[in-house]
């Protein structure tokens, strides 16, 4: 069992516009944009490329800056990246030179944290996601899901109350997506941060969410956001639901129409 | 993003700025060293000493025997032994007997510096040009002919069963599509060749010849005339990199598919 | 069992091309009736060879003067190169302002200053070690720059959200990922380094192959240089060979990668 009773934290992105600079001129990727995550909720965007999905996971991961607008933990203007927030790429992204383990230890070491009292967590992550075995393995013994899976340990290690995953699924294969999907429900509700998870699937958005935020082209802005109240804990059976079916073609509709 | 993780994003006029800002640097440091630390001008002239001595001996006329000679060699070496090289790349890159014997013998040769067998070439030809070129295209020939079979093999099977399902006879194959499909190689092959050929050259100048820019740079040393090697050095990274831009240029022209941005 | 014919086997397949060319040179030599003041025949080397080596040892002097020099040339040039081609890797700014410099250093066939390093630095081991720093910077310099620069863009997100600095993003990431690069170049750079060794023999005269070729070519006892040549090939097939192993170690998780 993971430690319970760790801070959990709000997410707020208020008013941001995110310019890029381009051969045409100024590229507004985001416009006013503004998003509340609340502590211990999952929260989905869903929405076509080129919305600003990535933008947004730059922004709450400290690799961007807003060009106006605040992004705020609890309140608090943020800048740059934190040591609270977890984050997982599209690419595992683990480095290849360093075994499974090692890898997943990675944010303690790059911090000048103590590795020895993390071990316990680590280890028992690397039973969360079903690798025990492959711990002492490297990247290039290990298949991608494999490797995606070490990668979401690795956002989990420093306990982060708030988790940002960008389409991390999206390089997979469909029936690992689906195992990968049934695992990070399973694996969330055991450590429950808040999360912002960008995808294009409605299967997973809306498996996952406790809220589901449908953004438009660029300049990317919320069209939508439809809360989810599909019960907990949910499994392959949630998949085939009624209510499933209903919110998937919902969401479909308004997909289509963004 | 990812540039942050080199320094900071520079603006646009840095990309010229700059690199005229190092070279001040280096010329001043140069300045520095030649005046202050050295304070001896037969061993190292200052930027503008050099200069002025390097103009004098292109205007007076003693550079040009010296250029001509090392030219000779070089050019001449360099035509014989690129272009026997490549034959014979050709030769045993389409002859299966021949690459699997010969090419590895070749292989196996290519662990000792070339350069080394100048002496034993002068023993061969005598001090004078033959020497020169000799060298230079003995050393030439081996790489464009490792070079040459590489590009061979590396031509793709299926281009030419598709060649052969449309007729024509084998060595009308060889030549339409295997070696076009090794120019690449042959190319790069011809870039090493470029700076080897230089290289063999001078130091054949070194060990025995009585003109040309390393006998040059060798005499200035005994005469202890630094300048005067400045300068010869000079001329020859000058010939050098010429050299390496027409060879580039060339390969850039002819392969042109393979720089095509997508 | 099997394991041993199978190392035994891939000696004997990698001393075929060696034990060919010796036969045909004997052959041509034989064949074509070159006289040994042009050409030795290889039993003449061989000779020579255990005469240098096990009777008479005088060629070890040589050996261990071309050994010493490159050795230390190479070490030296090639932490400069690491060193510096990984300062100009990680900032856009230093690679702009040294960018000439990185011109000049490439447009010099290096060679051609060796009677210059010779001038300044005389008779000595100094100079030829000198002159093969300077000829096996720039291969491994070269090696160091695009391995570093070289870095997965993904990765060095990964590290910019982890808050990592320069310094440790450098070693954490950019170094372990241009190892293979710098290997790659410090397999070129032993190459160069035997070439400027030579060179620097052939013009000092004061011991190495490079002298043992030159001197005594000059006597026309080409046994003698031939030998040398042989001794010199060693040298650079083991060096060669060496750092080939050490990149298979050293860069494990890329597979069995086959280029020169």
């Amino acid at each position: 069992m993971l430690p319970s009773g760790k801070k959990v934290t709000e997410l707020a992105l208020k008013d941001v516009s995110v310019a890029y600079k381009s051969r045409r001129g100024s590229v507004l990727a985001l416009e006013q944009f503004n998003l509340r995550v609340q502590p211990s909720s999952f929260v989905s965007v869903l929405g076509p490329s080129g919305c600003g999905k990535s933008t947004l996971v730059k922004l709450v991961s400290g690799l961007l800056r807003p060009t106006t607008g605040t992004i705020e933990f609890d309140g608090v203007p943020a800048s740059g990246a934190r040591d609270d927030v977890g984050v997982a790429f599209q690419q595992a992204a683990l480095l290849p030179w360093k075994t499974a383990m090692e890898n997943v230890l990675l944010p303690l070491r790059l911090t000048g944290q103590p590795v020895g009292p993390a071990m316990a967590r680590a280890e028992a992550l690397f039973d969360l996601i079903g690798l025990s075995a492959f711990r002492d393995r490297y990247p290039f013994e290990l298949s991608g899901g494999m490797q995606q899976r070490v990668a979401v340990a690795r956002s989990l290690i420093r306990d982060p109350s708030i988790l940002v995953m960008d389409e991390p699924f999206a390089a997979l294969d469909a029936m690992t997506r689906e195992n990968m999907m049934v695992e990070l429900q399973r694996i969330w509700q055991e450590t429950r941060p808040s999360v912002l998870f960008i995808t294009h699937s409605i299967q997973e958005a809306v498996f996952l969410s406790d809220r589901v935020v449908v953004m438009s082209g660029r300049p990317g802005r919320i069209i939508e956001d439809v809360a989810i109240d599909l019960p907990r804990p949910r499994d392959a059976h949630t998949l085939g639901s009624a209510r499933f079916a209903e919110l998937t073609a919902q969401l479909r509709d308004m997909f289509q129409a963004a | 993003m990812t540039d942050s993780a080199y320094g900071a994003e520079l603006p646009p006029w840095a990309r010229v700025v700059l690199p005229v800002v190092g070279l001040a640097l280096l010329v001043a440091l140069w300045q520095l060293l030649a005046v202050a630390v050295v304070a001896d001008s037969t061993l190292l002239p200052t930027p503008l000493q050099m200069a002025s001595n390097l103009w004098n001996w292109i205007a007076g006329g003693g550079f040009l025997q010296h250029l001509l000679a090392t030219l000779a060699g070089t050019l001449g070496g360099l035509a014989i032994g690129a272009s026997l090289g490549f034959a014979a790349g050709v030769l045993v890159g389409e002859v299966k007997a021949l690459d699997r014997s010969v090419y590895p013998m070749v292989l196996a040769l290519q662990a000792m510096p070339v350069v080394a067998i100048a002496p034993l070439v002068i023993v061969w030809f005598g001090i004078g040009l033959a020497s020169k070129v000799a060298l230079v295209a003995i050393g030439t020939f081996f790489v464009m002919f490792v070079h040459t079979v590489s590009g061979m093999h590396a031509a793709a099977a299926e281009l030419i069963d598709m060649c052969r399902a449309f007729g024509g006879t084998r060595w009308r194959i060889v030549f339409a599509v295997k070696v076009r499909l090794a120019l690449n190689y042959v190319f790069s092959g011809l870039e090493v060749c470029a700076a080897l050929s230089f290289i063999l050259c001078v130091v054949g100048e070194f060990i025995a010849a009585d003109n040309g820019l390393g006998y040059y740079i060798k005499a200035s040393s005994s005469n202890i005339d630094a300048a005067g090697m400045f300068a010869a050095v000079a001329v020859l990274a000058a010939l050098a990199s010429l050299l390496a831009l027409v060879v580039r240029v060339a390969h850039r022209r002819v392969v042109f598919w393979q720089f095509r941005k997508p | 069992m099997g394991g041993l014919s199978l190392v035994a086997g891939t000696a004997l397949r990698r001393l075929l091309p060696f034990a060919l060319l010796v036969a045909l040179w004997w052959l041509l030599v034989w064949a074509l009736g070159v006289p040994e003041r042009l050409m030795p025949s290889p039993p003449e080397v061989a000779q020579r060879l255990y005469l240098g080596l096990v009777a008479d040892g005088d060629m070890w002097t040589h050996v261990g003067a071309t050994l010493r020099a490159t050795l230390l040339g190479f070490a030296i040039g090639s932490l400069l190169a690491v060193a510096v081609g990984s300062l100009l890797a990680m900032s856009r700014t230093l690679e702009l302002l040294c960018y000439p410099a990185v011109v000049l250093i490439q447009s010099v066939p290096k060679v051609a200053i060796a009677p210059l390093v010779l001038l300044w630095m005389g008779f000595e081991l100094r100079s030829t070690a000198t002159l093969v720093a300077l000829i096996c910077f720039f291969p491994v310099f070269v090696g160091t720059f695009v391995g570093v620069r070289a870095a997965p863009p993904v990765l060095l997100d990964l590290f910019r959200t982890l808050n990592a600095g320069r310094l440790r993003t450098f070693l954490h990431c950019n170094l372990p990922n241009a190892a293979g690069s710098i290997l790659a170049g410090l397999q070129v750079g032993w190459g160069f380094a035997l070439v400027g060794c030579v060179v620097m023999e052939f013009i000092t005269g004061t011991g190495g192959t490079g002298f043992l070729i030159d001197n005594s070519a000059n006597a026309l006892d080409t046994r003698t240089a031939v030998a040398a040549m042989v001794l010199l090939g060693v040298l650079g097939y083991l060096g060669g060979s060496l750092l080939h192993l050490a990149r298979r170690r050293l860069i494990f998780w890329e597979g069995d990668r086959h280029d020169g």
